[in-house]
């Protein structure tokens, strides 16, 4: 009988299973929502932290005798079609650069648009014979160490000739099919085929040979023929130089020498100077190409080995033999830097670079960099630099920084705040009392963050700069005010009267306090005037350089002070209501007083809770999105003073992420300060719990 | 024996000290401070909020010898420089004869400042005011003069005055002198506030508080109401309940009633605490990726890939951002119903066990129920807290200005993809992003007075339950 | 008083697992320990029940004679760790075989608590709770059934015009019949009374006894008591146990009289305990 199921009986039972079966799944859901997290921040940043490979690609055969051309863009391989009068056996220089490529025959060059005309059958692509420039030189003997640069609208060829002079040949190309052209001949007597180097707006021309350069400012007007030079030394080479080539996003000068070292210089100033230390090498160079829009360098070793490398910061993030035929004649680095290929008489190979990040190192994250037109090494976060013409700088220093000062301001507000509060809540205050305080204290955290941030950044942002000294004043008279009248209270006992005892301490203070904002209203600027002779701000100005800014550190405590105070007065009251009566009664009874039972006894019984809950409220302010955002310049800066702006993680990503590239570097760097926010609270909560724990256990063991 | 010597002097004073309590008192400044800034701040808040829409009074300044032209309009501010010297912003509407609605004033600039009780100010149906005297009116061929008083009291008498599009017009002095008419058509209301009654203030204010609930933002959405921002506020958070009450109150019910005392189950308790502390945030960052990026743009590509590459759920929107919105307040949940359950006393349990009925009815028919409140606490506070969030919103799905509510009338009625508005990201975007901020920081104040209201509201009826809660269960009471 | 004599010594050496129609409950060599604390709670305990008498187990406290108590309706599964070992026949099917269905076990044998424990619902719908999750849901059944259980809890008259007020307004001892009119009103064949009226007043436990003797017509019923005069006054058969071991078994009058066990005689004379 107990046995048999009947059909309710099978129905109930079949209930049962079913509800254990959904209790479980919803726990394990939420177990493995939280790893499901983890796992996917992890999975969004793991690229970051991965090596880069080069995975081949497409090898495309060359006809023996054609001349063929590489397009940066997408790395396809062009082929130029046949010059008259010049035979197949004559090879020339060909230089490509960006959509078009040049040729240099002796007396005369050739300029390619590397345009599709005819979809010709395997990855071989031709020129029409008609979407060329062919410029008759006037110079005699064969064209040497030729530069080559084109953009959109424009070309600039430089090179030197037979004579050893140099020579600089703008092209303009107002509409399609036109051509407009500017020759200079430049003065370069001392250094005779020396490297020559373009920059990106085609408007400057450098020279270096050995350890000497020259460079030329060649005039933005076409009617203009003058051209500025400067000159000087490269500093700090130890021995012979091997190649001097543009460093990435041409911002710097990067100098290999036999002694394997890499040396950069600073393009931004005039006389070149150097960047940084030199970076080791296991092997002398002869080739180095760098990325426009990405701090990453390709070097290519004597022993044909290919590394890549983020110059600013030293990085080396890939050792590889280049696959291929060795002797590679020439390389290449595509203009995203995506591809590599190299050529050499029989064929063109092409690879594919996989990085998540190749230009982001450890270092690069976390350490200072030498960038170039820096002083010194600086901690950066800009992000979208390529969108202005400059290279990203991805540093998480300043945003780290940025984090913790707005946490720890918030926690000198709110911590004295919740803390005295919860003390006075939850044990001097008689149980009726206690009940509406605890309930109205705790409502402040209905106020949203976004309106204490919108409060904090339009209402008292305007405040506090017009009256600081009024402001730092009445923070200090919170502390002065209740110390004020214990005096004065001791004072009347020691007369003997001890009426303060009747009247209820919280109206009192209220009382006090709104006397002292009384006061402070009618002599606070009299005051100002007579500490500072000015005001607060000149004053911190004059004399220890402190900017003030509108939105600084001291607007993120007060607001984030007040967003975590309720969260930890209630840990904190619950702690110290849930010490035993008896406990502290005890000490009473041996003539403590409140105080000193309260410090005594129930304070270090509470204290793991207390410990937690400023771990909690820490972690709080840590997250904390949109106080940040709202209430602080948002400026990526290293300063500890109080005046000052900050940016944090939080809400960098708040702002950054909706624009970012899905998958992009920013995109995943932004998941990777998720991520370390993630694993900041996640450390400090774990902890905070183990606290409790020791809390509960205590008071099981009783 | 020295040592006692050497302490007499110091004992009493020491003992004074100790007896006069300073610490005491500086706690109890504590709680006066977190009081006071209770008050401070919602008092602030009902200030401006509230004090958007009362009328404000129109003051004419006429200029200084050598000035330009008497202006008339409302002050938004009022600054003193170093010298003590006053200077006002005045808002003169934004009627196009201006070169600028808002202007900075000197003291030495103004001769004068009078309230005069013609002056009139009109709300345009652009969502724009202008501010000027009446002066004449056609709305039967001819232009004929009219008084200020007359011209309001038209328009209300006659409410189809001002519809329809025919060449009916009001011929406006404005401040300066100069003329200039304004179609019939183009004016929603007019009104002389210097003239007002506080009754016929307070019937303007009203209105205006009706309107800021109940109606959508105008130019740019620095006019106008929040609806649109209501309805997505609370489509989100009814969506946010649905998804995650049942998955807290179950989890809950997991950890509480079937749970062993093992390694998952302190897993699973662990996961619940750091759920908790998890910056909201970081809840975005993941959701964007996770589901927006993710499972949208698969789903996109299995079911809606004739709409691509326009993504239908690879966006963010109401369904993503409502699951996020979950995710963030399931501990909530979770350890508030934990802790009702807890509370439930286990003789309960037992005599329903006694009784014959599985661990299933004993939950549903006898532990739920005298854990409701403690539930309903729960859900109470997680609604509380989604309805006040918004960093995780500025990455999974607000919109600045939807034209579409995420409800209406037309197939499927709830748009789970569409992007919605949302009050706190209102408050952000208006504040921080609007190039019109003096005029519209009357209706940020408005709309956190309003977004503050509601949280703590919820959090009120949270701490009255509670309150409930532990009266039911107080021990004596059975006896 | 009593109905049948009983051969005292074979109940207590419980010799076979034959069905008899005398014997309600018969226990064999159970044992109950605790996994985690290692505490063994019950030893070797074997004794058959007569049907339709009321037996009380008493001991001092700690003596295991709940957790006994606990073992007929297999409350102890609820108690994480707990392990039993042994055999439990009721009417001859063992209850701590494979298959068996808790909850039907339950509902055959009910069980009231120390304190009152009614549900925070009305007096109505406590009754009715056992009969609802048995499927009866019809209004006229459950109002008869719910009339004929407060009836026989001696509580219908007090509680008729209130049936829909909350049990939790029901003074202690009026909340404990609720609870026995719960228990019985599911028709259980054993009643467990775990230390019923420990937490009443006099006047309340005296109604509880005079309802267990009316219910015992009906009813097998084991009453848990740390109270002798209330075991010498209700019951029929009385166990004494000691440090989880059962150390007597007998009819009342004689156990009280002359208990053959030295520890027994110390028990009931005050010596300890």
């Amino acid at each position: 009988m107990i046995e048999a199921p009947s059909g309710l009986a099978a129905r109930r039972r079949f209930r049962d299973n079913a509800a254990t079966f959904a209790a479980r799944g919803a726990g394990v859901t939420v177990l493995a929502a939280l790893l499901l997290m983890l796992a996917y921040l992890v999975y969004i940043c793991l690229p970051l932290a991965l090596p880069a490979r080069l995975e081949p690609m497409i090898e495309t055969p060359l006809d023996t005798g054609s001349r063929f051309a590489v397009r940066e863009a997408d790395a396809s391989v062009w082929r130029l079609p046949p010059v008259e009068g010049v035979g197949d056996d004559v090879r020339g220089e060909i230089h490509s650069s960006g959509n078009r490529a040049a040729l240099a025959l002796p007396g005369e060059l050739h300029v390619y648009d590397l345009v599709r005309l005819v979809d010709i059958a395997g990855q071989v692509n031709g020129v029409s014979p008609d979407a060329r420039w062919r410029l008759r030189l006037a110079t005699p003997g064969a064209l040497r160490n030729l530069a080559f640069d084109s953009s959109a609208g424009r070309a600039l060829i430089a090179y030197y000739d037979g004579a050893d002079a140099l020579h600089a040949i703008q092209m303009r190309f107002p509409t399609a099919g036109a051509v407009e052209l500017q020759r200079w001949t430049l003065a370069a007597p001392a250094l005779r085929r020396g490297r020559i180097l373009l920059n990106a707006t085609q408007d400057e021309l450098i020279v270096v040979q050995g350890d000497r350069f020259l460079r030329w400012h060649l005039p933005a007007s076409p009617g203009s023929r003058r051209a500025l030079v400067f000159g000087g030394q490269l500093f700090g080479l130890a021995s012979e130089v091997d190649i001097a080539a543009w460093g990435p996003g041409r911002e710097t000068i990067l100098v290999a020498t036999a002694n394997a070292e890499l040396h950069r210089y600073d393009t931004a100033r005039r006389n070149l100077p150097p960047l940084g230390t030199p970076v080791a090498l296991p092997d002398r160079l002869h080739w180095i190409g760098s990325e426009r829009e990405r701090r990453l360098s390709a070097l290519l070793t004597r022993d044909e080995r290919l590394l890549l490398l983020v110059p600013s910061s030293a990085e080396f993030r890939l050792r590889a033999p280049l696959p291929g035929r060795p002797p590679a004649a020439t390389v290449k680095l595509s203009a995203d830097g995506s591809y590599i290929y190299s050529r050499d008489e029989e064929r063109v190979l092409r690879w594919s670079l996989r990085a998540g990040s190749p230009d982001t190192g450890w270092r690069s994250l976390w350490l200072p960099q030498h960038y170039g037109a820096y002083d010194e090494p600086t901690h950066g976060w800009h992000p979208d630099g390529a969108a202005i013409g400059v290279l990203p700088k991805y540093g998480l220093t300043p945003l780290l920084w940025g984090t913790f000062k707005a946490a720890i301001y918030g926690m000198i507000i709110a911590v004295p705040l919740a803390l005295g509060a919860a003390i006075y809540t939850g044990y001097f205050l008689p149980p009726r009392r206690r009940n509406q305080v605890k309930p109205a204290v705790e409502m402040l955290e209905a106020f949203p963050t976004v309106v204490l941030g919108f409060l904090a950044g339009l209402w008292l942002a305007p405040v506090l700069a017009e009256h600081l000294f009024a402001a730092l004043l009445s923070l200090l008279l919170l502390v002065l005010v209740p110390l004020f009248i214990a005096a004065l209270h001791l004072l009347l006992q020691r007369r003997g009267g001890l009426f303060l005892h009747r009247i209820p301490r919280l109206p009192l203070v209220l009382l006090a306090y709104a006397v002292a904002a009384v006061l402070l209203l009618v002599y606070a600027a009299r005051l100002e005037a007579l500490f500072f002779a000015g005001t607060l701000q000149e004053w911190l100005w004059g004399s220890f350089e402190l900017r003030y800014d509108q939105r600084n550190a001291l607007l993120i405590g007060l607001a984030m002070g007040l967003a975590i105070t309720p969260v930890m007065f209630s840990i904190i009251e619950d702690a110290i209501n849930a010490v035993p009566r008896s406990l502290s009664d005890g000490s009473l009874a041996l003539g403590a007083t409140r105080w000193q039972s309260l410090a005594g006894v129930v304070l270090p019984a509470a204290s793991p809770a207390i410990l937690s809950a400023l771990l909690i409220g820490f972690a709080r302010g840590l997250g904390e999105t949109m106080i940040v955002l709202l209430a602080t310049g948002n400026t990526p800066v290293l300063e500890v003073d109080p005046f000052s702006g900050l940016r944090s993680l939080a809400a960098t990503v708040a702002a950054e992420l909706p624009e970012a590239d899905a998958g992009g570097v920013h995109f995943r760097l932004l998941f990777l300060a998720a991520f370390v926010l993630f694993a900041l609270t996640f450390v400090l909560n774990t902890v905070a719990e183990l606290f409790r724990q020791r809390l509960r256990y205590a008071y099981a063991g009783r | 024996m020295q040592v006692a010597e050497s302490a007499t002097t110091e004992v009493p004073l020491r003992r004074a000290v100790t007896r006069a309590e300073p610490l005491v008192w500086l706690c109890s400044g504590a709680v006066v401070i977190a009081l006071t800034l209770l008050v401070t701040v919602l008092g602030l808040l009902a200030v401006r909020g509230l004090g958007h829409f009362w009328p404000q009074p129109l003051i004419l300044l006429s200029p200084a010898q050598g000035g330009e032209t008497a202006q008339l309009g409302v002050i938004l501010d009022r600054e003193n420089d170093d010298d003590g010297r006053e200077s006002l912003l005045l808002y003169r509407g934004v009627v196009s004869v201006f070169p600028s609605t808002l202007l900075w004033l000197m003291d030495d600039e103004i001769a004068g400042r009078s309230y005069p009780d013609d002056a009139l100010a009109i709300e345009l149906r652009n969502g724009g005011r202008a501010f000027g005297f009446a002066d004449s009116l056609r709305d039967t061929g001819s232009w004929r003069p009219i008084s200020s008083a007359q011209l309001v009291g038209k328009l209300t008498e006659e409410p189809d005055l001002s519809s329809g599009m025919d060449d009916r017009a009001l011929r406006l002095r404005l401040a300066s002198g100069d003329r200039m008419a304004i179609p019939l058509a183009e004016i929603d209301t007019a009104y002389a506030p210097n003239a007002m009654s506080f009754t016929d203030k307070l019937g303007y204010f009203v209105e205006q508080l009706g309107s800021f609930l109940a109606e959508a933002p105008r130019r740019g959405n620095v006019q106008g109401g929040v609806f649109p921002a209501i309805v997505g506020t609370v489509t989100l958070v009814v969506l946010m309940t649905l998804i995650v009450a049942p998955l807290g109150v179950l989890a809950a019910i997991y950890l509480q009633e079937y749970a062993q005392h093992g390694p998952v189950t302190r897993l699973v308790r662990i996961a619940v605490n750091n759920l908790a502390g998890v910056p909201s945030i970081v809840y975005g960052v993941f959701a964007l990726g996770f589901f927006v990026y993710g499972l949208g743009g698969s789903l996109d590509q299995l079911f809606f890939s004739d709409r691509l590459p326009a993504p239908t759920l690879g966006a963010p929107g109401l369904l993503w951002a409502s699951l996020t919105m979950a995710l963030l307040t399931l501990p909530v949940v979770v350890v508030s119903t934990e802790e009702g359950l807890a509370r439930v006393p286990r003789t309960l349990r037992e005599g329903s066990f006694a009784l014959g009925a599985t661990r299933a009815e004993t939950l549903w028919r006898v532990v739920l129920p005298a854990a409701s409140p403690a539930v309903l606490t729960g859900l109470i506070l997680a609604v509380a807290r989604a309805t006040g969030e918004v960093a995780p919103l500025l990455l999974v799905g607000v919109a600045k200005y939807s034209p579409g509510l995420p409800i209406d009338g037309e197939f499927p009625y709830l748009h789970l993809d569409r992007q919605f508005m949302h009050l706190g990201f209102y408050i952000y975007d208006l504040g921080f992003q609007s190039p019109e901020l003096a005029t519209a920081e009357g209706l940020v104040f408005a709309t956190a007075l309003l977004l503050v209201l509601i949280v703590l509201f919820l959090n009120v009826a949270a701490v009255i339950l509670r309150g409930r809660l532990r009266e039911a269960f107080r021990p004596d009471e059975t006896l | 008083m009593k109905t049948h004599s009983i051969d005292v010594h074979a109940l207590k050496r419980a010799p076979t697992a034959a069905v008899r129609d005398d014997i309600c409950l018969r226990v064999e060599q159970l044992n109950l320990h605790y996994e985690r604390s290692g505490n063994v709670a019950l030893h070797d305990i074997s004794l058959a029940i007569p049907r339709r008498q009321v037996t009380a187990f008493i001991g001092p406290s700690g003596c295991g004679k709940s957790s006994l108590l606990r073992c007929f309706n297999r409350m102890n599964d609820l108690i994480e760790g707990s392990v039993v070992a042994g055999r439990v026949f009721l009417d001859g099917e063992d209850i701590y075989a494979r298959g068996v269905d808790v909850a039907a076990l339950r509902r055959r044998v009910g069980m009231v608590f120390q304190s009152p424990n009614p549900f925070p619902k009305s007096i109505y719908e406590n009754v009715a709770f056992g009969l609802r999750i048995q499927g009866v849901n019809r209004k006229r059944i459950l109002d008869e059934e719910i009339e004929r259980a407060l009836r026989a809890a001696a509580l219908w008259d007090e509680v008729k015009d209130r049936l829909e007020g909350s049990a939790l307004t029901l003074s202690g001892g009026q909340q404990q019949r609720l609870v026995i009119a719960r228990a019985i009103a599911v028709q259980p064949e054993v009643l467990l009374l775990d230390e019923p009226a420990s937490a009443l007043d006099p006047i309340s436990t005296l109604r509880i006894e005079e309802l267990i003797y009316e219910l015992k017509t009906r009813y097998t019923i084991l009453i848990v008591t740390h109270n002798m005069q209330q075991a010498a006054r209700v019951s029929d058969m009385t166990a004494f146990m000691n440090l989880g071991r059962l150390v007597e078994f007998g009819e009342t009058d004689t156990l009280f009289t002359n208990p053959r066990e030295s520890q027994t005689e110390d028990y009931i004379t005050g010596r300890y305990g």
